[in-house]
């Protein structure tokens, strides 16, 4: 029963989604199930911050290596939620604009948040200056178009071409027409059809309880 | 431009953590772990109350105010979610997830065939011999369709791992199929160093355009 | 050569001074270069362009901020576009931050056209967590989906939704996507299974993906990263921070490679000092 009943759980949701769609009459179970999915999705944002006091909490109270950031971690986590949750303001949700929590949002969530994925800048070129080296046909084909849209996919490289080669053959248009148009759309579109195909096999596969490794151990 | 308090102290927060994130370019540190920890605290916080008034509140809570008691089917489900954390009980938890995955299954088969096989296919029957609408042949067009047609093919070729890529077929047909995604994904490669630069563009841009203005109307120069 | 091997090794703090210089230099010194419109931006554009008078927009902010340097400038400049034209903007977000990120929009939009009004010209109807299903309930039911405003005001109550109760009252949706959720589930299900008009502005990692789903026409245009969002800006007549980024992403990504190329070099020279002497 700890396996059978959720895989038939499993079969159900998926067959019904499916048979919704093919039949217009049945489009209600559609619009509920959806309902209940964004729903649970929601409570997995509970099952994080619930986990996160769980496993910093453990931290704190055995005195862990900096476990001073843990408590920092559990105070902003605190605070973030009881303002976010429990300031009432006047027709006004505490998530909207001219908030506490807003305020929070702007001043603390967007720099980290903002500054931290802006140090990939910094790892890309530390990282290309040591790897991207043409050493064979294929990464001198990637090394080449990676060059053509790096220097003339911004206005500088369009200046520079355009002062030595005029405008008779402007790259611009060699990058949208032949690499962007042409190569691009190939190598994408067979790439999206095998991962499209691949998708709905596991799929398939899950929905007929073929495939069971979610499930975990037990 | 005059500046409100909560702005000041807003912006001193946001220049203090940014140094901080940036410091860890030297090595990791005490300072980046401070605006790290904080960093995961808020984001945690912040994506479970929006959760809350933007989905489970409308989704459950008005609903069962409201005396709609198929609303009972999420909450409980829901709440099952969470014996997730203990591994006594996290049998209990695989009824809603097994929920979320039979649905997201359901949701690929039914939206992912028409849209990224079905409509992609019929895209790709491109003329090989393309003519401008007043007459004569298009040859930018006709090269371009050449390109998508047999990069397509080969580049599908060199994913069918069901065959020993031998033979004129399928051995010259995916050592051009590498080629053509090495050329696509070369292209991905510089678009993807055009992304991490704005990234940090945009905090120059925090500096250049918020942070320091606010010094500059402190000590009321420029 | 030790001063080869030197290089090859070269400490990447060095690198990262390099780069960020590379950044910082031309954002202080901007050269006013001139920015070319590529055809998937001026679709876009005309997309927008085109919609009559008092059309409804839906306007799908997905994305945080650590890609809004990216995308916040190319739905400002669209916002601003379609206040000056007289239509209307809803905003939603399968992104949680993208709720708090559309109040920013929503303040740039105060500040810009102070004759506008909330409820009457543009709404937040806020995040929804469920990335595909949000798309496929808006479809089904589009006020079940979003029975209020993120101010819990229902829709019959908004005066520009008043009798909007289905998606395709809409004429225009256009997602600004950073990643999952977000373009993929718009263009699968909003535009393919709904077929509604799709604008995807997207981060530059994620252009070259989006590139076949313009060529297919599931999408009207596509708007990609910082330099899509300065093409647009020149479009749309508007001064945003994207053009300006553009001298600083020119010298930047010159400066990559020339790294590779430098590194390329090295890596020969060594090479050939190994062979000769071996």
């Amino acid at each position: 029963m700890k396996r059978q009943g959720p895989l038939f759980v499993t079969f159900l949701s998926g067959l019904l989604l499916i048979a919704q769609y093919y039949f217009v009459p049945l489009n209600f179970i559609g619009k509920e199930l959806a309902g209940w999915f964004q729903a649970i999705t929601a409570f997995a944002y509970v099952l994080a911050a619930i986990s996160l006091y769980g496993v910093n909490g453990k931290k704190i109270r055995d005195r862990a290596k900096d476990w001073v950031f843990n408590l920092v971690l559990l105070v902003s986590l605190t605070a973030t939620l009881i303002i976010g949750l429990f300031f009432n303001y006047p027709g006004h949700q505490p998530t909207d604009e001219n908030t506490a929590f807003y305020w929070m949002f702007d001043y603390i969530f967007n720099p980290l948040s903002a500054t931290m994925f802006s140090l990939t800048a910094f790892f890309i070129a530390s990282a290309s200056y040591r790897a991207f080296k043409a050493r064979s046909v294929e990464s001198t084909l990637l090394l080449s178009s990676a060059f053509l849209v790096m220097l003339f996919r911004v206005p500088l490289g369009e200046v520079l071409w355009g002062g030595v080669f005029g405008d008779n053959f402007p790259i611009s248009y060699f990058i949208d027409t032949f690499i962007m148009g042409g190569f691009n759309n190939a190598g994408q579109r067979a790439i999206q059809i095998a991962s499209a195909i691949g998708l709905i096999s596991v799929s398939l596969k899950i929905i007929l309880g073929v495939e069971r490794s979610y499930l975990g151990g037990d | 431009m005059e500046y409100q308090l909560n702005e000041i102290v807003g912006l001193w927060i946001s220049g203090f953590l940014t140094l901080c994130v940036f410091s860890f370019l030297l090595g990791d540190n005490p300072f980046y772990k401070l605006a790290e920890h904080i960093y995961v605290g808020v984001s945690a916080g912040y994506w479970m109350c929006v959760g809350y008034w933007g989905t489970i509140k409308p989704e459950i809570v008005d609903p069962l105010r409201a005396g709609k008691l198929l609303a009972l089917i999420p909450l409980i489900l829901g709440i099952m979610l969470l014996f997730q954390l203990s591994p006594k009980t996290a049998w209990v938890a695989r009824w809603p997830l097994c929920f979320l995955v039979g649905m997201y299954a359901g949701l690929q088969i039914v939206f992912t065939m028409d849209s990224m096989i079905i409509e992609q296919v019929s895209a790709s029957f491109k003329p090989l011999v393309a003519f401008y609408p007043a007459g004569g042949v298009d040859i930018a067009t006709t090269i371009v369709n050449w390109i998508l047609v047999f990069g397509l093919l080969t580049g599908m070729i060199y994913f069918y791992f069901s065959v020993p890529h031998k033979g004129l077929v399928f051995g010259t047909g995916a050592r051009i199929g590498i080629w053509v995604l090495m050329i696509a994904l070369g292209a991905s490669f510089g678009y993807t160093v055009m992304a991490r630069i704005s990234l940090l563009i945009g905090r120059v841009l925090f500096f250049r355009d918020e942070f320091w203005p606010m010094i500059q109307a402190i000590l009321g120069v420029g | 050569m030790k001063w080869v091997d030197k290089l090859i090794h070269l400490d990447r703090r060095y690198i990262y001074l390099i780069v960020l210089l590379s950044v910082v230099l031309p954002l202080m010194n901007p050269m006013g270069l001139p920015i070319k419109v590529t055809p998937s931006v001026e679709a876009s554009f005309k997309a927008y362009e085109d919609l009559p008078k008092g059309a409804l927009v839906l306007m799908s902010i997905d994305y945080g901020p650590s890609t809004a340097v990216e995308l916040e400038p190319m739905a400002l400049a669209a916002c601003d576009q379609v206040m000056n034209h007289g239509q209307k903007v809803a905003f939603m977000a399968l992104y949680p931050e993208g709720q708090a990120l559309t109040n920013r929009l929503i303040s740039r939009i105060k500040e810009l056209h102070k004759d506008k009004e909330e409820g009457v010209d543009y709404v937040n109807l806020g995040y929804k967590a469920g990335n595909e299903a949000v798309p496929l309930k808006m479809g089904l039911d589009f006020r079940s989906q979003f029975p209020t405003d993120t101010r819990g005001k229902p829709l019959s109550e908004i005066p520009m939704l008043r009798d909007v109760t289905q998606l395709k009252q809409f004429a225009l949706v256009a997602t600004y996507s950073a990643g999952f959720p977000g373009a993929l589930e718009h263009i699968r299900i909003t535009a393919s299974e709904y077929g509604m008009p799709l604008v995807v502005g997207t981060t530059a990692v994620q252009t070259p993906q989006y590139f076949p789903y313009f060529d297919s026409g599931q999408v009207v245009g596509i708007i990609g990263g910082l330099r899509g969002a300065a093409e647009y800006e020149k479009l749309a007549g508007f001064k945003g921070t994207a053009t300006g980024g553009m001298e600083a992403q020119s010298i930047a990504h010159f400066t990559v490679a020339g790294l590779i190329i430098l590194a390329n070099i090295l890596t020969l020279l060594q090479f050939l000092n190994k062979k000769g002497r071996g």
